[in-house]
């Protein structure tokens, strides 16, 4: 029949842990939508995959219809301009540890589902503010998220 | 007709903020045994089929199926670790038993969390490498961003939520499993450490550590047995695209089809026809945001944050700590010992019904719901 353990540690001094680390490292492949999202941000575009059948662009972007399960193979560009969804002052890194305060937004774009987390600025920001993508310049743009340096209040 | 699903044993252990004298496999073993002797089965006879909700980044150990079966009494039986929330596993110990491969499940959830050192850096790891990590968005920002949103969709103010937070201390004051009662003035609450404004640091749990172990059986093996069962009137779980990726925060849909689903199963209307709730509040503005979703209008959510009201008596997560994958699991906890009476502090009078949900946290949509009753 089952039982508890009859006995436990009751001193402290009893207690041993054992540190470990997974100290395993990473190439994440974009894929095939990712790829052709980073190298559009890398020529200064926001290029976003359009659903043949349903019409849907998502931002996330992704080779595949969330809603009808279909490839999807069109890709359309997006004015830089969106719409500030939802907002964030920031006072801890990525780690937890306290930080600088920094501005996050959730920026969303007009007929896209979906949207992108960036920094955004600019005066009297708020929910529902009009934003622009900054692009670094092109010499310094490496085909990643951060190709957009920020969204700027407009 | 579907045979009926009842939960004839529980056991916890823990229910603190960290567990120093036992290993994750002895903190299950001590959930385990308990739940077997309030379900009087024997595991090694018994038991068809165990079930171990747990996350390998959790666990800090790959392939972490290999480290469950012993310490449930599974050894060399059919066992399988799911990748997900305690009430989902529990769904899946439904199945088992609908399907015929076994009569009597036992489903294992625990958090052993104060192992893991950097608790960020795995929630981080949960994040999408490509379109999140790049910018230095952690789980508390996308948590800030939705709850700015949230506020801003449904007019819900700073001090909402903090009677959100207020309310769940108070009531785990009461409750001997919440590791974080506490009386706190609205003014604290609304000026606790900024993390990703809107949210502060009270409005996120603090982690504490459990196992919950919950034996369930065919409704017609606990008759043969003469056990007196919970009877699981409805359950469901779904998973839907992240709100960041599918837009809308005023409802989550994954709570939303959940709750429909369980009613649907249940034959019942509305939250207002169960005795307790016990509703995800994985942060202070998804306890809102949760019941919104299963048709409360937020005047009507206000109202259950006073004393004495059915919605989480146990303190909920902010009261008793994240769990983790065990979450869901703990409502389901209270939920049993609510109906049977044996709560504790915190128990409601003439409990038949009970309800639970959850959520599995960032950056996830996928959530549950759970309908129990006893003598209906």
């Amino acid at each position: 029949m089952s039982m508890p353990m009859k006995e436990r540690i009751t001193s402290v001094d009893r207690q041993r842990t054992w540190e470990g680390e997974i100290p395993f490292h990473y190439e994440y492949t974009a894929g095939v939508s990712g790829e052709r999202f980073l190298r559009g941000l890398q020529r200064g575009k926001i290029l976003v995959p359009k659903c043949g059948n349903c019409g849907r662009s998502y931002l996330p972007p992704r080779a595949y219809c969330t809603n009808c399960f279909l490839e999807i193979t069109s890709y359309v560009e997006l004015k830089p301009t969106g719409r500030v969804s939802a907002l964030a002052e920031s006072h801890v890194d990525f780690q937890g540890r306290r930080s600088k305060p920094r501005t996050f937004a959730f920026v969303t774009f007009a007929g896209v589902t979906g949207g992108l987390v960036h920094f955004a600025e600019g005066k009297g920001l708020r929910i529902g503010s009009s934003v622009r993508a900054k692009f670094k310049p092109a010499a310094k743009r490496k085909g990643t998220l951060l190709d957009i340096e920020t969204f700027v209040k407009t | 007709m579907v045979e009926r699903v009842e939960i004839i044993g529980v056991g916890f252990e823990g229910f603190r903020p960290s567990i120093t004298d036992l290993s994750t496999r002895e903190l299950m073993y001590e959930a385990a045994s308990k739940a077997y002797h309030d379900a009087g089965v024997d595991p090694r006879k018994d038991i068809g089929s165990f079930i171990s909700c747990t996350e390998d980044l959790w666990e800090g150990w790959s392939i972490a199926d290999e480290m469950v079966p012993d310490q449930l009494g599974g050894a060399g039986r059919p066992v399988c670790t799911v990748p997900a929330d305690g009430i989902v596993g529990l769904g899946h110990a439904i199945m088992h038993i609908r399907s015929g491969v076994a009569d009597v499940v036992a489903v294992e959830a625990h958090s052993k969390v104060a192992d893991v050192l950097d608790k960020t850096a795995v929630e981080n790891l949960a994040l999408d490498p490509v379109f999140h990590r790049a910018t230095g968005a952690n789980s508390d920002v996308l948590a800030g961003l939705e709850m700015s949103s949230f506020m801003e969709e449904t007019g819900t103010k700073r001090g909402e939520l903090s009677q959100v937070v207020r309310s769940a201390k108070r009531k785990a004051m009461r409750n001997g499993r919440a590791s974080y009662g506490a009386t706190l003035e609205l003014e604290e609450i609304d000026s606790s450490e900024p993390l990703a404004l809107p949210l502060r640091r009270l409005d996120r749990p603090e982690f504490a550590e459990a196992a919950v172990v919950i034996v369930l059986a065919s409704g017609s093996w606990a008759k043969r047995h003469r056990k007196d069962g919970v009877f699981i009137d409805g359950l469901s779980w779904r998973s839907a695209t992240p709100w960041f990726e599918a837009g809308g925060v005023k409802t989550a849909r994954y709570m939303q089809d959940s709750y429909r689903s369980v009613m649907k199963q249940s034959g019942l209307r509305d939250l207002s026809q169960f005795d307790v709730l016990e509703v995800d509040d994985s942060y202070s503005f998804k306890l809102v945001q949760h019941l919104m979703s299963m048709g409360v209008s937020k005047v009507g959510v206000m109202g259950m944050l006073k004393e004495g009201t059915a919605l989480n008596p146990s303190g909920g997560s902010l009261g008793t700590g994240h769990l983790i994958e065990a979450t869901g699991s703990h409502k389901v906890l209270e939920c049993v010992l609510q109906v049977r009476g044996t709560a504790g502090g915190n128990q409601a009078k003439g409990v038949g019904r009970a309800f639970a949900s959850s959520w599995r946290g960032n950056p996830t949509g996928a959530g549950a719901a759970i309908a129990l009753s006893v003598g209906n």
